[in-house]
């Protein structure tokens, strides 16, 4: 704050009004900028400081250290990352609940290879006939602003389809081209169908389309297209310049480098479509969609032009997973709850509708797994060997039972303390609590044989899912925008107290 | 009769007219392709899905149309009823009956605790924020499903066997069969009828019902309207369990019975139109009927389930587009 006011100062002071304009934007570029700067440097520096620390190579030939399996663990993160942003884009920023974003996730990886490993070049013309169906299908269908985009998609697909026959067989970016605007007709043609839906009839719709094509990928019936349960190997299309197995050749620091370059893209992406007037309006949709309506936007368009935006993102985001799986393989895993759960996760534990906040929940959790993976503990040591013991699941009972019994029990209370101050009240719940308690673990002790507290050694990772549930249900029952949300509002308030106080300070002499 | 089909709006007489020649259709087409028999068996197949997924949808139908809150975690609640009533069959010492009816009573209690903490101590604090509910659901549906795999195991259960009254055959369309899938069906009708007198003819019933028209009109004549919320999605909740413990002797019980039932739970939830009973009541036949010849269809056409995987989220694609609020909601 200080900083900015010398800095803003400073700049008054400069005579030309052309010189003064730059350097106050130039000033606002770098003031605004300088954190999300610094981040990336760090990012990009992250191989050689874990070289540094763990004294292994950023590009050994042999065998891999630690800095090689933390690019690529970091990699995977950010492009977790990056799905997270899409999705806080649909829910945190238009107020749109989708549970089908992994459709689109899954849709990049399966797209992609499929066209590459598995399309015959005389399918093609199928292939054509397939795209034009689609897009006469969304003609009967789109209202008047949709032909636009309907319009866009017919000339992509087709300058893509003249792109295809020059080259002898298909490459990896025609293909993944291919796929960016598969999942943009696939995520135009479902908001197109479910996007007249009331709230949670399109939450349904999404979650049990995204469900259908789940279960058609992993289904025996396209077994020699999808691989069914198996996924799709893919191992030598890759071409070397993406290909991140550590072999030596300073690959796979270079693919780290490019997925935070994507990532970076992402990012300021997504910052330019919410600054520009059309992301203005989805947060004006989101706030009120019937007023946005009345004002006169058509509210139909932009939801579906924000779809398919995070779509896409969504779709380049699987293909890059799928690039950094250890396995080289697509899995219909990528197609699974799993993948709209997390991005949800990370939405809501970051903070709904903060730009930084996926990221932050997105890289913590998914390194801080990574990191505790192979740790493990005993189970009798811990809270949990507390509950293995029935006797304190029985004064869990018992105090439940008296927190939900309160009502009943105060006129009895009250009778016993008289009129004796909250304090009392209290020590008296609690004196019950401990008398009930200890009667029926006195008469469970003659019931129940001592059960044996068994010593079992626990994996951190077998117990991940769990924290992580615990942490969801904390952050949205206790902080509902998150922690990043919660940590802008804390200073957002301060600073306006601060604020409040320097004016009365002004006033009251 | 005479009396329900004149307070019909036209909305709904044209659903009606809709459900009936799709059934006439789905039942030609079975025998006209599957021929007498086979078709008997797949209709008796269907009704008996049917059965099954009304317990979870009826739960979620209800919440939905009290609550407002669209319960993501109904499957993760047939789920714990299935492996609890399976732990609970398992780990008793006593005559089949015993514990075939203990299983039941202990599956459903526990899962109506869980839903009755779940609905005072987590969703109430939550009415003021509804997509946080819905959230909230989703996640939660995530971790029981992750505390069930922790608790039992990844592996498939084998199915139990019923009480022996209810594990003889008969035979049906050539077909012998065990009596326990009467017993399901008997079990989803009982369930379709209580719940339609508890609606109708008691005094909550006519709470609840004024309750999905406007709650805050209840609250205003003096019903503690919070407790009645509480009250619904234990009902909810119990029926799921029922639904998931009355599988176990008939399929045995799977990690993924859970996502399974609640899709297909939405699905009739959707096109039977939020929150209207008979239309829950109705639109689960349907979707039980489809599955099943679509089932049928594909094992005698194709050689692999792909019609039978996806004709049910099919059917709710063609509903939509022709009716954005189901076949028997409010339409708005």
């Amino acid at each position: 704050m200080m900083i900015e006011r010398t800095v803003y100062r400073s700049i008054d002071r400069i005579g030309d009004p052309a010189l003064r304009r730059a350097a106050e934007s130039l000033a606002r570029l770098i003031l605004e900028n300088w954190f999300y700067g610094l981040v990336v440097v760090l990012l990009w520096l992250f191989p050689n400081i874990v070289a540094d620390l763990s004294g292994s190579e950023v590009t050994p030939r042999r065998p891999t250290g630690e800095s090689t399996f933390w690019q690529s663990e970091m990699a995977r993160a950010l492009v977790l990352a990056c799905l997270a942003m899409s999705y806080n884009l649909l829910f945190g920023y238009n107020g749109i609940i989708s549970f089908g974003h992994a459709l689109f996730f899954g849709a990049g990886g399966y797209i992609t290879f499929i066209l590459l490993a598995r399309v015959d070049r005389s399918y093609q013309q199928e292939a054509l006939v397939l795209v034009l169906a689609v897009v006469l299908a969304l003609a009967i269908f789109a209202r008047p602003n949709v032909r636009r985009l309907v319009t866009l998609a017919v000339g992509g697909v087709l300058l893509v389809l003249l792109l295809v026959p020059s080259a002898p067989s298909m490459t990896f970016y025609q293909a993944a081209a291919l796929a960016v605007l598969g999942s943009a007709g696939l995520s135009l043609l479902s908001g197109v169908v479910t996007l007249r839906l009331r709230g949670i009839y399109f939450t349904m719709f999404t979650l049990a389309l995204a469900e259908m094509f789940f279960v058609l990928v992993k289904s025996g019936t396209f077994r020699n297209i999808t691989g069914a349960e198996d996924g799709l190997g893919f191992g030598d299309l890759l071409p070397d310049a993406l290909n991140p197995t550590p072999t030596g050749d300073g690959s796979r620091l270079q693919m780290y480098r490019l997925t935070i370059v994507f990532f970076v893209i992402v990012f300021l992406a997504i910052r330019r479509y919410l600054n520009s007037p059309v992301g203005r309006v989805i947060v004006a949709i989101r706030e009120n969609e019937e007023r946005a309506r009345t004002i006169g936007y058509n509210t139909f368009f932009y939801k579906l032009l924000t779809m398919m935006f995070a779509g896409v993102i969504a779709t380049l985001s699987g293909v890059l997973f799928v690039i950094w799986a250890t396995d080289k393989r697509v899995h219909p895993e990528l197609l699974s709850l799993k993948f709209t759960v997390d991005p949800l996760l990370h939405t809501l534990i970051g903070g709904v509708g903060t730009l930084t906040g996926p990221v932050v929940a997105a890289l913590g959790l998914s390194l801080g797994e990574t990191y505790l993976r192979n740790e493990t503990f005993t189970l009798e040591t811990g809270v949990l060997g507390l509950m293995a013991m029935w006797q304190f699941a029985v004064a869990l009972v018992v105090a439940l039972l008296v927190l939900f019994l309160r009502r009943a029990l105060r006129p009895a209370i009250h009778r016993l303390v008289g009129e004796g101050g909250r304090w009392s009240v209290v020590g008296a719940y609690l004196g019950l609590w401990i008398a009930l308690s200890a009667a029926a673990l006195l008469i469970g002790g003659q019931i129940v044989p001592d059960l044996e507290l068994r010593d079992e050694t626990l994996n951190v990772s077998d117990l991940w899912d769990l924290f992580l549930g615990i942490v969801f249900v904390v952050v949205v029952m206790l902080l509902p925008h998150g922690i990043v949300g919660t940590w802008n509002r804390f200073w957002i308030t301060r600073r306006v107290r601060r604020m409040e106080r320097a004016l009365q300070r002004d006033k009251a002499p | 009769m005479q009396t329900y089909l004149a307070s019909l709006t036209p909305q709904h007489r044209r659903s009606w007219l809709l459900v009936v020649v799709y059934v006439a259709f789905l039942l030609a087409l079975s025998w006209l392709d599957f021929g007498f028999n086979t078709a008997g068996q797949t209709v008796f197949r269907g009704i008996l899905l049917g059965m099954l997924v009304f317990l979870v949808a009826s739960g979620l139908s209800l919440i939905f149309g009290l609550l407002d809150v669209l319960n993501f975690a109904q499957g993760a609640f047939l789920l714990i009823g299935a492996y609890v009533g399976y732990d609970i069959y398992q780990s008793l010492d006593a005559s089949i009956e015993v514990r075939f009816l203990a299983a039941i009573g202990g599956a459903v209690l526990f899962v109506a605790a869980i839903g009755a903490i779940m609905e005072t101590g987590l969703i109430r604090p939550l009415y003021e924020r509804p997509i946080f509910q819905i959230v909230l659901t989703f996640g939660l549906a995530a971790i029981f499903l992750d505390l069930v795999e922790r608790a039992y195991g990844r592996n498939p259960k084998q199915p139990l066997s019923p009480p022996p009254l209810l594990d003889e055959k008969f035979t049906l369309f050539q077909q012998s069969l065990s009596v326990y899938r009467l017993f399901i069906i008997g079990l989803g009708l009982a369930m379709m009828i209580g719940v339609y007198l508890l609606l109708n003819r008691t005094r909550i019933g006519i709470i609840i019902r004024a309750g999905v028209q406007d709650p805050e009109m209840v609250q205003a004549l003096g019903i503690n309207v919070r407790r009645v919320f509480t009250l619904v999605f234990i009902l909810g909740s119990a029926l799921a369990a029922l639904g998931g413990i009355a599988l176990v002797p008939y399929q045995g019980a799977t990690l993924e019975m859970g996502n399974q039932f609640l899709i297909l739970a939405i699905v009739v939830v959707v096109i039977g139109g939020m929150g209207s009973y008979e239309g829950t009541a109705v639109a689960s036949i349907v979707v039980g009927l489809t599955r099943a010849v679509a089932e049928q269809l594909s094992l005698e056409h194709f050689d692999a389930p792909v019609l039978a995987e996806t004709s049910i989220l099919l059917l709710m694609i063609a509903v939509l587009l022709v009716q954005p609020s189901g076949l028997f909601g409010r339409g708005e």
